[in-house]
């Protein structure tokens, strides 16, 4: 754990994609960032573990199986327990509507994959309340 | 009948003289008769004397002039001749002869002028000539051999004065069948007159044609020619078979020399003489075949032309047909098209997931997070790292160029702030902007309106001109402009000092994959869609992107856009 790390280990993030590598691979750099990580499989468990946990931000991505990312969005959205909960859309989706309807559900911010890491960094922060926002140094 | 006894108490050769004299002053032939009848009465004892002519054309004998006869028995005096009559065998003969007075009682009435007794019947004329009159002398004491060269001299007189009459009468007769064989000639129809027997007696050109055997020596000509008298034969034959002077009939005839078949509508007419018999019968074939003719004209006129519609539907149709085929391959090529375009998209989609796993771990590798490395191994890390990157940009390159070429680009418009915009561009390309050493500027118009547009298209565009200018320009200075050179109308010019663009390639760079391979650094950054993606993006809201390049002085692109775009697309 680099001092990063640590400095922002108070930070939960939930990431959820259905596809291990990527799951697992998204957890690790920004646990490598100095966030908190936890993941979920699909958006039955992601809406499960963002009531339990009530994470800082969640990563959502939308093609999942069991229930898909906009599905989950608009669960958590519905809570009133989890409706101040950051959702970033994360899409690998070829379909044009697809950032729009993702806005609709409720997320408040959608990225496009491949997403540079930097990209996904800032943008998890942008998300975090005050004084998350300063790069790791 | 005796013969005169000649008188005793004048000089007859002055008398003849005399009457010679006057004969050749006169021309008239009441004047000749009546200086012929005075003379008589004085040198021969008349003392009644009729002079009568023959009437032209006519068989009769009319009285001219008389003497010791009151003027309305002259006038009344007309015989018509008979071959039998006593007179006329007068006239047929050549010497007077003496009507006594039991040949006077056989006479008609007529004949004889009233309150004339036994006279002198002396032919008027000359030897070998018909007789031109009758001259009736009578006298108790008339002297023969007086009367006889009276007459021969009246004769001779009236007989020259009748010829120079008939010639003048035949010259006036020649000038007048002149005139109409000329315009006869000028019918175009055939026209003909025959006799009461069907002899032709005229035609005009276009009647001889069909009528005239001496045109046509041939068998065929000759028989197409006797053909055709039979028919006119016939047809004349019918006129007189209906008596009411004129017929119509629509008769066919053959063309002489070619056989070919004339229908006319015949019209024949008989034209009677001044004593109201038949004299002729004038036949008008008025050539229906020329009509006929024409109405064949119109008729191929017609069916040409029906053809040609004809043929004008059946081109029409095969060219609607290849419309539709074109239709249907245009359709299937743009299905193909779009078939492709998703696939590239979905294609592009699959490396994804694995490419940013790949970014992640690299970056995180490089970072050193697992673990410090090696200056070589961290330096190669890095190269994976850019190159991942690199691939990255190019997978969304490609899902972009893929969207619009399958038509699934959607313009959302909303407000524009384009200062706000430039900066937020500005801002995004940081880092490229801090490791350069150009200076950059931005400058924004403080006349620009808002702008109503799609805010991510205009972004996405200008991100990607400055970055290439950034990326192109080793030294001096990248300049971003907003301006609005024409009402309602944006234009943002991206400037940099940088390698230029080559004219050649000019065209060519907003094609994918188009640009200069070989100018400087363009082998190690970006895909080759980038500026034919912006070109496209630019279309797609209603402007355009040019290009105004020099080698070795710089590139300036300038993206020019409506102010304002409409909603629904």
């Amino acid at each position: 754990m680099t001092a990063a790390a640590i400095q922002d280990s108070r930070y939960l993030v939930l990431v959820v994609d259905d596809v291990p590598d990527a799951r697992e691979s998204c957890a690790d750099f920004l646990s490598a960032r100095g966030f908190s990580v936890v993941t979920a499989a699909d958006g039955r468990e992601a809406v499960a573990l963002a009531s339990e946990l009530h994470p800082d931000v969640v990563l959502m991505d939308l093609r999942m199986p069991v229930m898909d990312g906009l599905e989950a969005t608009r669960r958590l959205k519905e809570d009133r327990q989890t409706s101040q909960i950051p959702v970033i859309a994360i899409t690998a989706h070829a379909v044009e509507s697809a950032p729009k309807e993702a806005l609709e559900a409720g997320c408040s911010e959608v990225l496009i994959k491949p997403c540079m890491p930097d990209e996904l960094e800032k943008a998890v922060r942008r998300s975090l309340p005050d004084g998350a926002e300063q790069p790791t140094a | 009948m005796k013969e005169a006894e000649p008188g005793l108490h004048r000089d007859p050769t002055k008398d003849r003289l005399s009457l010679a004299e006057a004969l050749v002053a006169e021309n008239s032939p009441a004047d000749l008769a009546r200086t012929t009848l005075g003379w008589l009465s004085r040198a021969a004892g008349l003392e009644h004397g009729l002079c009568a002519v023959v009437e032209r054309c006519r068989h009769r004998l009319c009285g001219l002039c008389g003497h010791g006869l009151d003027d309305e028995e002259v006038s009344a005096y007309e015989i018509d001749l008979d071959e039998d009559d006593p007179l006329a065998m007068v006239l047929d003969g050549e010497s007077p002869v003496f009507v006594d007075e039991a040949t006077l009682q056989t006479l008609p009435a007529s004949e004889v002028p009233r309150g004339m007794g036994p006279f002198w019947a002396v032919p008027l004329g000359t030897g070998g000539t018909p007789m031109v009159g009758l001259l009736l002398a009578a006298g108790d004491a008339i002297d023969a051999a007086e009367l006889r060269w009276a007459s021969d001299l009246l004769g001779i007189k009236l007989a020259a004065e009748a010829t120079h009459e008939l010639r003048r009468e035949s010259d006036r007769l020649e000038r007048e069948l002149q005139r109409l064989e000329a315009s006869l000639e000028a019918v175009p129809d055939p026209v003909l007159v025959t006799d009461d027997q069907e002899n032709i007696l005229l035609m005009n050109p276009p009647a001889e044609r069909l009528f005239d055997s001496d045109e046509h020596n041939d068998n065929a000509g000759g028989r197409r020619i006797r053909s055709n008298r039979a028919v006119l034969s016939s047809f004349l034959g019918k006129l007189q078979a209906q008596g009411t002077g004129r017929y119509t009939d629509r008769l066919g005839f053959l063309e002489p020399s070619g056989g070919e078949e004339l229908t006319v509508q015949a019209t024949a007419g008989q034209v009677t003489s001044e004593r109201g018999d038949e004299a002729a019968v004038v036949t008008i074939l008025h050539d229906l075949g020329e009509a006929m003719e024409k109405a064949l004209l119109y008729d191929k006129f017609k069916r040409h032309s029906e053809e040609l519609e004809a043929r004008c539907q059946e081109a029409t149709a095969e060219l609607a047909e290849q419309n539709e085929m074109l239709r249907r391959k245009t359709l299937e090529a743009e299905e193909a098209s779009a078939m492709k375009s998703q696939f590239l998209a979905n294609v592009s989609h699959e490396l994804r997931t694995p490419l940013n796993v790949i970014l992640y771990y690299s970056t995180l590798l490089r970072d050193g997070v697992y673990g410090d490395l090696e200056e070589a191994p961290r330096d190669k890390l890095e190269k994976v790292t850019s190159n991942a990157q690199h691939l990255a940009e190019l997978i969304s390159e490609i899902l972009d160029f893929s969207r619009i070429e399958a038509g699934k680009l959607q313009i959302v418009p909303e407000d524009v702030d384009l200062r706000e915009l430039v900066e937020e561009v500005v801002a995004e390309l940081e880092v490229l902007v801090d490791n350069s050493d150009v200076d950059v500027g931005v400058q924004v118009s403080p006349a620009l309106p808002t702008l109503h547009t799609d805010r991510g298209k205009v972004k996405q565009v200008l991100v990607n001109l400055l970055s290439n200018a950034l990326k192109f320009t080793p030294e001096g200075s990248v300049r971003m402009e907003a301006t609005m050179p024409d009402p309602g109308r944006v234009a943002i010019a991206v400037e940099d000092t940088g390698v230029g663009i080559p004219q050649e390639q000019q065209r060519t760079v907003f094609e994918p994959f188009g640009r200069s391979g070989s100018a400087a650094g363009a082998s190690d950054t970006g895909s080759g869609l980038g500026l034919s993606i912006c070109k496209r993006l630019a279309e797609s809201l209603g402007g355009s992107l040019e290009l105004d390049s020099t080698v070795g002085e710089g590139s300036t692109f300038t993206l020019r856009i409506p102010a304002r775009v409409a909603d629904d697309r």
